[in-house]
């Protein structure tokens, strides 16, 4: 089940996430205006955000070692936001733990994958996100591995299946486009392969 | 004859497909309740794609102006200034400073190596 479905609390935050409005992300929500079952939610949300606007440390700080320990969501934001800001082997040592040990959570999943792929390990993070249970952030994930590998084929059959369960989704949307900007790339031979990045991966 | 209708396809081929992710890009690009740095890097890189460098540069532009430090923004305004023959020395310098450990960057130094490994075996000769 997608926790952020269009008809849950969460679908405006994660849309304005997905569409890369960072700074909207940390503005218009605060996590106690959402029931206590979200809460959580709209934090690794608003984490991620300040992540992606190169604020890793101010995350590090927020999200201590001693709170992490405490959730496997919070470790893996921890594990993500030391490997944004060190780019160390024990960040990713320690994603590595994390899928083994918690991979059937879906914020190990998303940020431990994003850490394995980044760090060239993109077989273990595609292992990791397959376990996801129809999630689109994992599948837009998935699409962006596969890109990277230059897979086109695999691509183009990932967001075809997600089309199939989630018809007009934004991310569906978007992971067609940014499969589409790589069609013709790989017939003509690779070029522009480095091109494409969004807020996702 | 042959060669020509084939290469005819591929363009074709991947020109709709460059549209179809253009528009997705655009719409979201432009329209100020979901404009972001992001969706205005796709569709800069949508649009250097098929060749419209003005129009690239435009929205990379736009990007700049909402994330200053923006490494992908600033990668593809390297990438855009290289096609376009003007001088990337600044981007280039900008994304080095920004991000020194950018994909590009790395890419481009494996090739130089490749090419000065490549260029070690030959010696220069010049006629008189």
């Amino acid at each position: 089940m997608d926790p952020f479905s269009s008809d849950g609390e969460l679908v405006n935050i994660h849309t304005a996430f997905i569409q890369g409005q960072y700074q909207l992300v940390l503005s218009d929500y605060d996590s106690s205006d959402f029931s206590e079952s979200n809460r959580l939610a709209v934090q690794i949300l608003q984490h991620r955000a300040q992540i992606e606007l190169g604020q890793a440390s101010e995350v590090l700080s927020t999200v201590s070692a001693s709170k992490a320990s405490s959730s496997p969501d919070l470790a893996a934001v921890r594990a993500y936001a030391t490997f944004a800001s060190t780019q160390d082997d024990a960040s990713v040592a320690e994603a590595e733990k994390l899928a083994e040990a918690q991979g059937d959570n879906l914020t190990v999943q998303l940020l431990c994958g994003t850490v394995l792929a980044r760090a060239g390990k993109q077989e273990q993070a595609l292992q990791l996100l397959a376990k996801h249970q129809g999630s689109l952030d994992a599948v837009a994930l998935i699409v962006q591995i596969h890109l990277s590998q230059n897979r086109t084929d695999l691509a183009v059959k990932e967001a075809k299946g997600a089309r199939s369960f989630a018809q007009d989704a934004l991310l569906v949307n978007l992971a067609e486009s940014w499969v589409g900007i790589r069609q013709v790339c790989l017939i003509l031979g690779g070029n522009g392969r480095r091109l494409v990045r969004m807020g996702t991966c | 004859m042959y060669g020509w209708v084939h290469a005819d396809m591929v363009i074709l081929q991947g020109g709709e497909n460059y549209q179809k992710s253009f528009y997705v890009f655009e719409e979201l690009a432009q329209a100020p309740s979901s404009a972001s740095a992001t969706s205005l890097i796709a569709q800069a890189v949508s649009e250097l794609h098929m060749g419209r460098l003005e129009e690239a540069e435009t929205a990379l532009d736009q990007a700049l102006t909402l994330e200053p430090e923006n490494s992908t923004a600033i990668a593809n305004k390297f990438v855009l200034d290289t096609i376009a023959g003007k001088d990337a020395s600044e981007s280039r310098a900008k994304l080095e400073s920004v991000d020194k450990g950018n994909e590009i960057l790395a890419d481009l130094a494996a090739k130089r190596e490749a090419f000065q490994t490549a260029m070690a075996k030959y010696n220069p000769k010049f006629e008189p």
